[in-house]
């Protein structure tokens, strides 16, 4: 089950133009088990969207397998990159073997089986990874025996890292750029996204976005879960401007662009 | 047949087909992903055309077991060879035994330049064309080939001696009879009603192996069988073969593309050639352990062990030409191709059937006679079927049915013992 940032209760899937364009890329991805990226500033739903696409594919049977996820430190080395990979894929510590050792497991283990899908592999926080880790990840993804969708997730910086690779220009086969709600979308989108917002004036939803959410929508989010108990506290069913600006004083006065 | 020096194993580095040789580097400027997909996809060892995608950050060990996989071997072969340490010598001999021509190393801008040396020395060594690809911006260290091509340079050097010859079927047939007829005349039995059992470890075994072993289709295989007949009528025989399907199932193509390309699985090439021969031949062990080099005909299309000749199909006599290449590296006893552990003498059946039995387990494929407890012996029935020759001139090859008694059933000459050990009752 994907969660929303907070667990605010009572919030909806927000189907901005980046979740859909994200749907898309993954499914396109798993079909042609191929190479690509999300990135965008932290806080607009990469995570999220790629989570809900992939548990839709595996619930309908598009993605085979349960998708594996990885997360490395800065400045990983190879050895580490196969480790964490192997561990996730197979559930097992990985033991004390060398990085040969564990590339030869990882390629048995990413060889799709006979007749069936192969794995999803997502890296998040993909920014973090170096020119080495880069190629040992192009390795296994080139290499006869393997056959899997690689997603590479991540925040500010990472298209910065990724497109300084010449080997990933021609390998990246989606690429979503994740940005921000405009103030068009935050008037059309945001009276959805829970029932505070229902019927709410659009000046009021600007005025929030100018001053705190800023098309963030782990900020809308924040200031949800802090609009909410307000409301609760005051016996009110909608978000009007004394909430706001109250949520705004709990918040620190705003949140700077 | 056979030769003082087998000159299947010593072909030198050059070959008159091949006009390139050494190193040529290729540059990929923007590491394109088409790049490596069209090189790769001119992976052909059959063609004599081998591509190698090196693990990141290869070492000289690993490189050896990244040539050995591109060449076929499982990525274990040489820790289950037990030769772990030998992997540059077998990357030699295999690319020796294979014929290779081009040798196309992808993402060399990343390997140690001591390992770039290794290849120049290795393209010495065995003869290839070896294709450095550099995939970076930088140029590679001498005057480099553009990919697209280079990609057509390696597709255009086909391999000449690879081309598939057809022969006629009449010419087909007529050297089947002919050598029927040869091997019929040391068949006759001379004294009437005389029997004698005999099994298809034997001349007629091994006759009939040659002439349906290189069979394609079941039409070829019985063509062959046909001509048999028809050899053995000549000279006054009559070859009964067996009605059953089971039995003549034994004959034929055993030795088939996708068996060899399990054999070629087994990194060690001794391994390898041991499972070939017990599979080509349904020999027993002991007969495996007792072939030499000299057994093997110049042009590894031969093989004579103890009971007759039999015949290697061209597509698996790379695996014979490495077992003889590194029985001549390692330098093994001249009576020996398949010696014991340090260089001892001949292996012994017992060994030997456990040999056949771990390249057969290695390379996925059924276990042959010589690795199962019947085929460790020197005698007994032989499955699927035997021959028997009667004074009526005929000779049946039978299937299934009672194996025949080999040796008479004498009665026991000693006395029964004693219940006190060591002494006869009388």
């Amino acid at each position: 089950m994907v969660r929303h940032f907070l667990d605010v209760e009572g919030a909806a899937t927000l189907p901005t133009e980046s979740l859909l364009m994200v749907e898309r890329a993954v499914s396109d991805l798993i079909r042609v088990q191929a190479m690509g990226t999300v990135h965008g500033p932290a806080g607009l739903g990469k995570t999220y969207a790629v989570e809900q696409t992939l548990a839709r594919a595996v619930v309908d049977g598009r993605a085979g397998r349960a998708p594996c996820w990885v997360k490395f430190p800065s400045r990983p080395t190879m050895r580490l990159v196969a480790a964490a990979l192997l561990a996730e894929l197979t559930r097992v510590p990985t033991g004390r073997g060398n990085r040969f050792v564990l590339t030869e497991q990882l390629v048995e283990e990413l060889a799709p089986p006979p007749g069936g899908a192969g794995h999803v592999v997502v890296v998040d926080e993909a920014q973090s990874l170096n020119t080495e880790c880069i190629e040992y990840l192009r390795y296994l993804h080139d290499h006869r025996a393997t056959r899997f969708a690689l997603l590479l997730v991540g925040g500010d910086g990472t298209w910065k890292v990724l497109s300084r690779e010449p080997m990933l220009r021609s390998r990246i086969y989606r690429r979503v750029s994740v940005e921000p709600l405009t103030p068009a979308e935050v008037c059309r989108l945001i009276p959805t996204y829970h029932p505070l917002y229902h019927g709410v004036d659009a000046e009021l939803l600007l005025l929030i976005d100018d001053h705190f959410a800023h098309g963030n929508l782990r900020h809308w989010a924040a200031f949800t879960k802090t609009a909410a108990a307000l409301c609760a506290a005051a016996n009110s069913e909608r978000v009007d401007e004394a909430v706001a600006r109250n949520a705004f004083t709990l918040h620190g006065g705003g949140v700077s662009a | 047949m056979t030769a003082a020096v087998p000159l299947g194993i010593d072909p030198g580095p050059g070959r008159a087909t091949s006009t390139l040789g050494g190193l040529r580097w290729v540059h990929d400027p923007d590491d394109d992903q088409a790049c490596l997909h069209h090189l790769a996809a001119l992976h052909a060892p059959g063609a004599g055309r081998v591509v190698c995608h090196p693990t990141p950050g290869a070492t000289g060990p690993i490189l050896a077991r990244d040539l050995l996989e591109a060449l076929g071997k499982r990525r274990d072969a040489l820790t289950r060879a037990r030769r772990a340490r030998d992997g540059a010598a077998l990357v030699r001999v295999w690319m020796r035994a294979e014929r290779v021509e081009h040798l196309v190393v992808l993402r060399a801008h990343r390997l140690h330049p001591q390992l770039l040396d290794a290849f120049a020395e290795l393209s010495a060594a065995t003869g290839p064309t070896v294709w450095l690809v550099w995939h970076h911006t930088d140029p590679p260290p001498a005057q480099a080939w553009s990919w697209p091509r280079a990609v057509d340079a390696i597709r255009g050097h086909p391999h000449a001696d690879r081309s598939v010859r057809l022969r006629p079927v009449e010419v087909m047939y007529g050297e089947a009879v002919a050598e029927a007829r040869r091997e019929a005349r040391l068949w006759r039995v001379a004294p009437p009603r005389q029997r004698r059992y005999t099994q298809p470890g034997c001349g007629l075994g091994a006759l009939l192996q040659r002439l349906t072993i290189d069979a394609t289709t079941e039409a070829e295989l019985c063509l062959h069988l046909d001509a048999a007949q028809v050899g053995f009528a000549a000279e006054g025989l009559t070859l009964v073969l067996p009605p059953e399907p089971a039995a003549l199932a034994a004959l034929g193509p055993r030795v088939t593309p996708r068996v060899v390309a399990r054999l070629r699985r087994i990194g060690c090439p001794a391994s390898a050639a041991a499972l070939l021969l017990a599979l080509a031949t349904d020999a027993r062990a002991g007969q495996v352990a007792s072939c030499s080099p000299r057994s093997i005909s110049p042009d590894l299309g031969q093989v004579r062990l103890l009971p007759g000749t039999y015949r290697i199909p061209e597509r698996a006599r790379p695996l014979l030409r490495a077992a003889l290449l590194d029985h001549q590296a390692r330098g093994l006893p001249a009576y020996a191709l398949f010696a014991g552990a340090r260089g001892g003498g001949l292996l012994l059946p017992q060994a030997m059937g456990n040999l056949i039995g771990r390249a057969a387990a290695l390379a996925d494929l059924p276990v042959p006679l010589a690795a199962t407890s019947a085929g460790r012996g020197d005698s007994g029935s032989e499955e699927p079927f035997a021959t028997a020759l009667v004074t009526s001139g005929a000779g049946r090859i039978d299937g299934g049915g009672p194996p025949p008694q080999l040796r008479p059933r004498w009665p026991r000459l000693r006395p029964p013992r004693s219940p006190v050990r060591g002494r006869a009752l009388r």
